[in-house]
């Protein structure tokens, strides 16, 4: 190989890195989005294909549901959608917006937040709510080149009625999902207790904001939705926390 | 030398799909911009020059080819001088798709939304899905085939519980009446029969609303708006 062959060896090495890793992020939406609609159709197969499953400490936790962790406790917290979409008058319907991805440095695994917002009604108590609340998803490229979710956690900060609206209503206290007709949908156990219990706005305090948006990351270091940069030393324990 | 001209054809192929991803979603979305700002050739021109692109809007029914699409969205001008009228109608969440030959794509996207007419004291949220097949046309990204299923459209006040069709008294207000006056008939909707027709979300029953995201694809082979793999 003489020098030039070397110099243009260099240059296309490095900008097919660059290309791969705008593909990968442009891969990680798609799949988080994939997930969002398979999640709004009840359709189980679909969010589990988008896991991934091999993973020892894959997880899941949502607002309340405490954590998932394994594929057992995954598709066991998963299944439960496929009670629900047998139930009458349900629509359950997240959307994914503004979305900050970071791929990592070694291209191995990449962050996601974003803002979901949402709207849910449930004929069994005539429930019908504005949802509001924020994703942190870790993902992980598989062996064959895919990439899947490794952790999703699910923030709520405001499950309110349409009727009173946020400032007057920020929680239903699972009525929708504890009366007769719906109580045998969300029955799944986890298998850790919660990592953060849901801090729901309250108009009477400072709001606790995570997951805040990840930062640039050389190799995976963990879950990092918990991470602070602003703490409001007046409200929380910052050690515990 | 060989080898490198090699890997560089398949590094073309993939910075032609990353443009691609780009490019499929700006056409999409200025389709969303143009519709918002009742802006009839603005949506025209998102389309492909084709005899065979078609439009389904909700329980509308079908539309097929440019001058039936364009008599449809007839309305739009005549909207458009009503006082008191804001159609803020976005999507989120999409998923898109490009076929493994790089000609044609998918995108299905959520679609939430409300509008407004004074005249009419309408204030509704519309909730919405988007399925759209996209055509490669002279190396630009050009709408095929568009299809819109309404999941409801309710008054602010009522909310989807209690409300799924506000559209259809909108359609025969007094004060909006004559801006779809000449409103053509759509064909048959593809919409199952099983459907909850013409509204979607139906709160007495037990609802699955499509569409489904896109899967990956080799080639185009035909509109894949209301496949249903969802095992029960």
């Amino acid at each position: 190989m003489d020098e030039r062959e070397i110099q243009l060896r260099k240059r296309y090495e490095d900008l097919k890195a660059r290309a791969q890793r705008v593909s990968d992020i442009q891969t990680v939406e798609n799949v988080f989005n994939t997930f969002l609609q398979y999640y709004n159709l009840q359709h189980a197969e679909g969010m589990l294909s988008l896991f991934a499953l091999d993973q020892p400490d894959v997880s899941i936790e949502e607002a309340y549901s405490e954590l998932f962790e394994g594929k057992e406790a995954v598709e066991a917290y998963i299944d439960q959608f496929r009670r629900l979409a047998k139930k009458r008058g349900v629509i359950l319907e997240e959307h994914a917006v503004c979305p900050v991805i970071e791929l990592a440095c070694d291209g191995k695994t990449a962050k996601l937040v974003c803002f979901a917002r949402g709207i849910k009604g449930v004929a069994a108590t005539k429930c019908q709510t504005y949802l509001a609340g924020r994703y942190y998803a870790d993902f992980i490229k598989e062996k064959d080149g895919s990439w899947k979710i490794y952790h999703l956690h699910y923030f709520m900060i405001f499950d309110s009625e349409v009727k009173k609206g946020f400032m007057y209503s920020q929680l239903t206290d699972n009525k929708e999902w504890t009366n007769d007709e719906m109580k045998d949908v969300f029955t799944a156990l986890a298998n850790k207790p919660s990592t953060y219990w849901p801090v729901i706005f309250n108009p009477k305090v400072p709001y606790d904001y995570v997951p805040e948006a990840p930062d640039p990351y050389e190799t995976y270091d963990g879950v990092t939705a918990l991470k602070r940069t602003r703490i409001l030393q007046h409200f929380w324990d910052r050690d515990k926390y | 030398m060989k080898d490198l001209w090699k890997d560089i054809e398949e590094l073309e192929q993939l910075a032609e799909r990353l443009t691609d991803h780009d490019q499929i979603l700006n056409t999409f979305y200025r389709y969303i911009h143009y519709y918002g700002e009742l802006h009839i050739n603005g949506v025209m021109e998102q389309f492909a020059d084709r005899a065979d692109i078609t439009l389904e809007i909700g329980e509308e029914g079908l539309y097929r080819g440019p001058e039936t699409i364009r008599s449809y969205f007839g309305f739009m001008p005549k909207l458009a001088q009503k006082p008191g009228i804001l159609v803020y109608h976005y999507t989120d969440t999409p998923v898109i798709e490009i076929a493994g030959d790089g000609k044609t794509a998918k995108v299905t996207a959520l679609a939430p939304g409300l509008d407004a007419a004074a005249k009419a004291l309408v204030q509704n949220w519309i909730y919405g899905k988007y399925y759209v097949d996209l055509i490669k046309e002279n190396g630009a990204w050009k709408l095929w085939h568009v299809q819109w299923f309404r999941e409801f459209e309710c008054s602010m006040t009522k909310g989807w519980m209690k409300e799924q069709t506000a559209h259809d008294r909108e359609l025969v207000a007094p004060e909006l009446a004559d801006a779809y006056a000449d409103m053509p008939k759509g064909e048959k909707g593809t919409y199952p029969d099983d459907w909850a027709y013409p509204k979607h979300y139906d709160p007495e029953n037990v609802n699955y609303l499509l569409p489904e995201p896109p899967k990956a694809y080799r080639s185009y082979d035909g509109i894949t708006a209301t496949e249903k793999t969802r095992a029960y």
